[in-house]
């Protein structure tokens, strides 16, 4: 065959090519006929916080679409996720009963607020008189959670009656760590300064409905569903081999730090243990950290936490049993692509931790009125 | 030698119903859960 033969033949799939790109522009047109938007992703959410840290923005309404599909991020004026009417929202001076402390667990990355942890205890406590508000950030350190709880509690004058921890491994494996992030001028969360190429792909991403329809068909096709099984942060939080007195002796110190503040608010603590999902199926994790050669212990992280709830005299709750028996019964209890909870397991762990609460003190009659009269 | 392929008035329409299909594809394998991967960078 000839060379100009060859590049007549080349032709042909470099046609199909360039037809296949500009279709993305009809693509993109039918979708948004078809009623589909670009997802906000979060737009709005973070404000600068702290040493170069970071908190939820205050009164944000704002959304996103991942792979497990759409749910809604509400904040009230303090910054303190809520739900979408404001029924939960936290005013400055309020007395509260709970107050929980947390990551992005305790946040509820992925599911909408209704769903959460916490507020799922604050529905069910509505009608009982307990008010609840939730601190909870993600990627937040205990370190930066007690300056956050600081705050509220000096400048906007906020009490409590019990601060709970919600504490997952990352929490008890790096709690005096402080996670460093900048907030866009988009008041979305960024790890670091990025290059041209990578911001054209974030706004094509933040701008197009192409991008998530084919990242959705992917996925529904059963690729990526589940999240990764040999990352390293995995295998650092399980990994047998780590110093297991000098990190307990850390989260001691941190906790410490908490229940002292604690004390100058004559609040309570409580810690409650909330594991990754995959400790509920952990053989497949331990296979790969094995074919690395690493050997993980999936009781460390709650081994550690339930060692300085005993060493500090705070109560403890473990919901590891809880995402133990909705995996029985065949419940996923990830997010798709992701470890966070799903909305079952989330709300499964709300109700258990409410009821660890129940025999919590009632707020006084006079308290109670004063809430009514607020709303 | 490219313009003689575009000026192939069949290979362009059925590259374009090829292409069309996919799309159409991708729309019904998508229909349960529309959205974008997030890029909150800070996840735990």
């Amino acid at each position: 065959m000839s060379i100009s033969s060859w590049a007549g033949f080349l032709c042909y799939p470099l046609v199909f090519a360039s037809i296949a790109v500009a279709s993305f522009i009809p693509a993109e047109a039918v979708f948004r006929l078809l009623g589909d938007a670009p997802s906000e992703d979060l737009r709005g959410l973070y404000a600068p916080f702290g040493d170069n840290g970071y908190k939820l923005g205050a009164n944000v309404d704002t959304s996103a679409s991942w792979a497990s599909g759409p749910f809604f991020v509400h904040t009230d004026g303090l910054g303190l996720r809520c739900d979408r009417d404001r029924r939960f929202a936290v005013h400055p001076g309020d007395l509260l009963d709970v107050v929980f402390l947390g990551d992005s667990q305790g946040f509820g990355n992925g599911v909408s607020f209704e769903s959460t942890i916490a507020g799922t205890v604050a529905a069910c406590e509505y009608n009982r008189q307990l008010r609840v508000a939730n601190i909870s950030v993600g990627g937040h350190t205990i370190t930066q959670q007690l300056e956050l709880l600081q705050r509220l509690v000096t400048e906007d004058h906020l009490r409590a009656r019990t601060y709970v921890l919600l504490t997952t491994p990352v929490m008890a494996l790096g709690c005096d760590g402080y996670t460093h992030a900048a907030v866009g001028a988009d008041g979305r969360l960024y790890d670091g300064p990025k290059t041209a190429e990578q911001m054209a792909v974030i706004y094509l991403k933040s701008h197009s409905v192409t991008y998530s329809r084919i990242r959705d068909a992917i996925r529904n096709i059963g690729i990526g569903l589940a999240p990764p099984r040999d990352t390293p942060f995995l295998f650092r939080l399980y990994d047998a081999g780590v110093d297991e007195q000098r990190v307990t002796n850390t989260l001691t110190h941190c906790v410490q730090q908490l229940t002292a503040f604690a004390d100058t608010q004559r609040a309570n603590l409580a810690m409650v243990y909330v594991p990754l999902t995959v400790e509920a199926g952990f053989s497949d994790i331990s296979e790969a950290a094995a074919s690395h050669g690493i050997r993980l212990d999936p009781d460390l992280p709650s081994r550690i936490a339930a060692s300085v709830s005993r060493r500090l005299g705070v109560p403890f709750l473990d919901l590891r049993p809880v995402a133990r028996d909705l995996r029985a019964n065949g419940d996923p209890l990830h997010l798709k692509g992701d470890y966070h909870y799903d909305a079952t397991l989330s709300s499964s762990c709300g109700k258990r931790v409410g009821a660890a609460l129940s025999d919590l003190p009632r707020r006084s009659p006079s308290a109670a009125a004063s809430r009514h009269e607020e709303s | 030698m490219m313009r003689n392929t575009l000026q192939n008035a069949a290979f362009v329409k059925w590259a374009c119903m090829v292409v069309a299909v996919i799309w159409a594809i991708i729309y019904h394998l998508s229909q349960h859960s529309a959205g974008l991967s997030g890029f909150v960078y800070v996840n735990f």
